[in-house]
């Protein structure tokens, strides 16, 4: 089985989880990555942990990168796509075009692999649409952002004058659960990491007020029942989606939303607002699944998980939301997958 | 000789693994706990193959080795069998426990648990009511899951599709997180199964004394206040490991979270491993809801693995130097320590904590590229201390947290900075901690993972408290107990490595003034 290679299309946590269990299992990897570096999403993410460790898994991220990129059998192509992919008699024949990088030009490379494996990912949800006035008001931001503001800066600023809030606001399901938009699916990793930041904050800066907008709190198993009740003594959580945000005169950002019809419409205003965009299909994906024999996408993101009798296979948030946990046990599932199909086993 | 795989569970996660690891060349040895009858369906089960073998009414009574030589003690319809096994999956199924109790309930005829009810005991003839003739709760009692909501939405929306039947949902968080489950909800909402939320409040259920039940409430959207009568009521129910599993987890010595569920609440051992190499948790006995197809793919990845060849970098203990005072047996928190006469390292549990070889009292277990004078260090080549005042420092950082964080340290200042990986700070005697002072170094960091981060359980525990043994013993000779610090890193904190290292320079130089 030495001869066999796999070529993998995205290089985040799906796509380099695949390719080191097909390496330990000594298959040859090419793994192409339109970036300028691997990790994809969750090397963005920032630990949670508030003395102790949440959980979150975000350090999986970056270990992963790591024995990846020292893994012999794997070879990484980043700020590279895959121009071109023929299958022909049981062959997947295919062009690497890399962008030209600080120690070389632009190059060309070609291969050949029994399989591909799509790993491409989600798109975050782009929130400008939504009436929160995200890119106008420099104080509303998304989880990501947040996400970066943390792992980079090490602590959270209100953008607009670089001074800690007072009060933040987080609004779930942007772009998640969300019929308007044709979005009938819940991101799934959303409430756990907003949870999970908001506890961070209030562990750092105590006097931080924190409140909570959700739909349902999505998170589960584990030990979420105590990290739940832990949370709802330290923020509080409205059973409501915002209307809209407006910016006050004074800079700050108020919301309205209808907690219960008897109560009518509530108005506060806070200092940061932090939307939990949701998970999105990748607009290229269906043009890569057609051009690797596999289903078209039913409400954006890939739902068959391979092609029948062919050796295309689509791993991790391609084939709809899941969380770091998810996303690895399907891509060694994948990687499972892949090796029986090599065997003549399916 | 062929490896052999035993698979406690007769599920379908375990029959597929068993097929699997067959296929890979793996021998296998299924215990299933049905009673030969129901156990043999030959359809199901592999058992036309050969190296298979089947163990029906079996359980495990004890387990003793590690991976690559385990010997377990089976119990089979009254008999003893024992039998070897390179690796162990944990395969067993999940229980259901019926929430009634939670909820101040009895069972009783109009009272069910979710999996028992069906539209089928439904009489046709069903009395005329005001409102819902069947009403589910869901989430009212501890949070619940995804699985539990699917099974939910679909029974009260086939009442109403193919029974005519008005159904209603109170619920706490309606748990939608998994695949079609949000278009459900509203399908159901769409063909008119009416879905109550109670964020804090609860609805108030009576049973009346004709066994009639009541429910009172209000629409915590309305502001209205709600009766209801039906004729049903479905409780949700909570999913639990199964008391099999359970036993195995002990049997075992295998970690479980806090619901029981056999695999430590550690990130680490995701997907489907455990503390102990070679004893693979997959499916119902790790987690609710999983896919059997990608859990058995996933176990036997695993099983592989912890067949390959073990590397020649585990501990070894000096027969010559052991006084089989045991504390290796005990500190290990894989279990890789077997007691034949003396106590010896079982290489393939091994997982190179170096956990036993800093707390050995006689210094008789090795593990190559560990022993202190062994330890390779990237030395800085910036100049020594004095020569730009930078303090020369030692960085021990585990390898698979801080050691990371240290390459991704950006803005990291690396003069008379040493880093030193090791592969869990649980490794570093207190004497590795003091010897970066003897050569005239000014200060040590101990870099570990956060507490429940350890892929050792323990490490960060022995780190903190060897570094409060040099601490001490650097307060003793006048020099200062600071000079030695713990820090808990992530592998994604580059910025908090470099600014860690910052830090204590800052202290280091504050000590020079004293």
């Amino acid at each position: 089985m030495t001869d066999q290679r796999v070529l993998i299309i995205g290089g985040g946590i799906g796509g380099l989880t695949t390719a080191l269990a097909l390496a330990r299992r000594r298959i040859q990897v090419d793994l192409v990555e339109q970036a300028a570096a691997v990790g994809g999403h969750a090397v963005r993410l920032s630990c949670k942990a508030t003395g102790s460790c949440v959980k979150c898994g975000a350090c999986l991220a970056d270990q992963t990168v790591a024995a990846a990129a020292a893994h012999p059998g794997i070879r990484l192509f980043t700020a590279c796509r895959a121009a071109e992919i023929r299958y022909a008699s049981g062959r997947y024949h295919y062009l690497l075009a890399q962008a030209p990088q600080h120690d070389r030009p632009a190059r060309t490379i070609p291969g050949e692999a029994g399989a591909v494996v799509l790993a491409s990912g989600f798109q975050p949800f782009d929130p400008s649409g939504k009436p929160y006035g995200y890119g106008r008001y420099p104080d509303v931001v998304t989880n990501l952002d947040l996400e970066g503001m943390l792992r980079e800066a090490g602590g959270v600023r209100r953008p607009s004058n670089g001074a800690a809030p007072e009060r933040a606001a987080f609004i779930q399901c942007v772009g998640s659960r969300d019929a308007s938009l044709g979005h009938l699916w819940c991101s799934g990793f959303c409430c756990a990491a907003a949870l999970r930041a908001a506890r961070l904050l209030k562990h750092r800066r105590p006097e931080l007020a924190i409140t909570l907008f959700y739909i349902d709190i999505q998170t589960f198993g584990r030990d979420f029942e105590s990290v739940y009740a832990q949370a709802r003594a330290e923020i509080r959580f409205v059973r409501a989606i915002p209307a809209d945000a407006f910016q006050t005169e004074e800079g700050r950002l108020r919301l309205s939303w209808v907690e219960t019809s008897a109560q009518g419409s509530v108005e506060e205003e806070f200092d940061l607002v932090v939307l939990s965009a949701g998970m999105t299909p990748r607009p290229e994906i269906a043009a890569l699944a057609g051009s690797l024999g596999l289903s078209p996408p039913t409400a954006g993101f890939l739902t068959a998980n391979r092609s029948p009798g062919e050796g295309a296979f689509v791993v991790g948030t391609a084939r709809g939301p899941m969380g770091i946990a998810d996303t690895i046990a399907d891509a060694r599932r994948t990687a499972w997958d892949i090796i029986r199909f090599f065997e003549g086993r399916g | 000789m062929t490896a052999r795989a035993c698979i406690f569970g007769d599920t379908d996660c375990g029959r597929q693994t068993a097929r699997h690891l067959l296929d890979a060349g793996v021998d296998v040895l299924l215990v299933s706990r049905r009673n030969p009858a129901a156990a043999a369906q030959p359809a199901a089960l592999p058992a036309d193959r050969a190296g298979f073998e089947l163990l029906p009414g079996g359980r495990l009574g004890a387990c003793r080795g590690a991976a690559g030589a385990f010997t377990l003690s089976l119990e089979s319809g009254g008999r003893t069998v024992i039998r070897t096994a390179d690796a162990v999956v944990v395969a067993e199924s999940e229980e259901r426990l019926a929430l009634h109790p939670a909820y101040g309930l009895h069972p009783s005829p109009r009272v069910v648990s979710l999996s028992a009810f069906s539209p089928a005991m439904l009489s046709p003839a069903a009395e005329p009511a005001e409102g819902p003739q069947v009403v589910f709760l869901n989430g009212l009692a501890g949070e619940s899951h995804p699985c539990i909501a699917a099974e939910t939405l679909h029974a009260a929306l086939r009442l109403r599709n193919e029974h005519g039947i008005k159904a209603a949902i109170l619920t706490g968080n309606l748990k939608v997180a998994a695949d079609g489950l949000e278009a459900l909800s509203r399908e159901a909402r769409a063909a008119g199964v009416l879905i109550f939320k109670f964020a804090a409040a609860r609805p108030e259920i009576r049973t009346e004394a004709d066994g009639k039940i009541g429910l009172n409430f209000i629409d915590e959207v309305t502001g209205d206040s709600c009766r209801m009568t039906p004729q049903w009521l479905v409780v949700d129910e909570q999913i639990v490991p199964s008391a099999a599993a359970r036993d195995l987890a002990r049997l075992l010595s295998i970690e479980t979270d806090a619901g029981g569920f056999v695999q430590g609440d550690n990130v680490h051992r995701l997907p489907v491993a455990t503390n102990r190499r070679g004893i693979v948790a997959a499916g119902a006995s790790r987690s609710i809801g999983a896919d059997p197809a990608a859990e058995a793919a996933n176990a036997v990845l695993e099983v592989l693995s912890a067949l390959d060849p073990a590397p020649g970098d585990r501990a070894a203990i000096d027969p010559g130097r052991c006084i089989r005072c045991l504390t290796c047996l005990r500190v290990c928190p894989h279990y890789a320590v077997v007691l034949e006469t003396r106590p010896v390292v079982a290489p393939a549990a091994c997982e190179r904590c170096g956990i036993c070889a800093a707390e050995c009292p006689r210094g008789a277990i090795r593990i190559p590229g560990l022993a202190a004078e062994e330890l390779p260090a990237e030395r800085a080549s910036a100049p020594a201390s004095g020569k730009n005042g930078a303090p020369r420092l030692t960085a021990f950082c585990c390898s698979r947290s801080a050691g990371i964080a240290a390459r991704a340290a950006g803005a990291l200042d690396r003069a008379g900075l040493s880093i030193v990986e090791v592969p869990c700070a649980g490794s570093l005697s207190a004497e590795m901690l003091l010897a970066p002072f003897a050569r005239g170094e000014e200060g040590v960091l101990v870099m570990t993972c956060h507490a429940d981060n350890c892929h050792s359980r323990e490490g960060r525990g022995f780190a903190a408290r060897r570094t409060e043994q040099a601490a001490g013993f650097l307060r003793q000779c006048g020099a200062g107990a600071e000079r030695v610090k713990l820090v808990a890193l992530a592998a994604n904190m580059g910025r908090e490595f470099a600014e860690s290292v910052a830090e204590f320079r800052r202290t280091l130089l504050t000590l020079r003034g004293t």
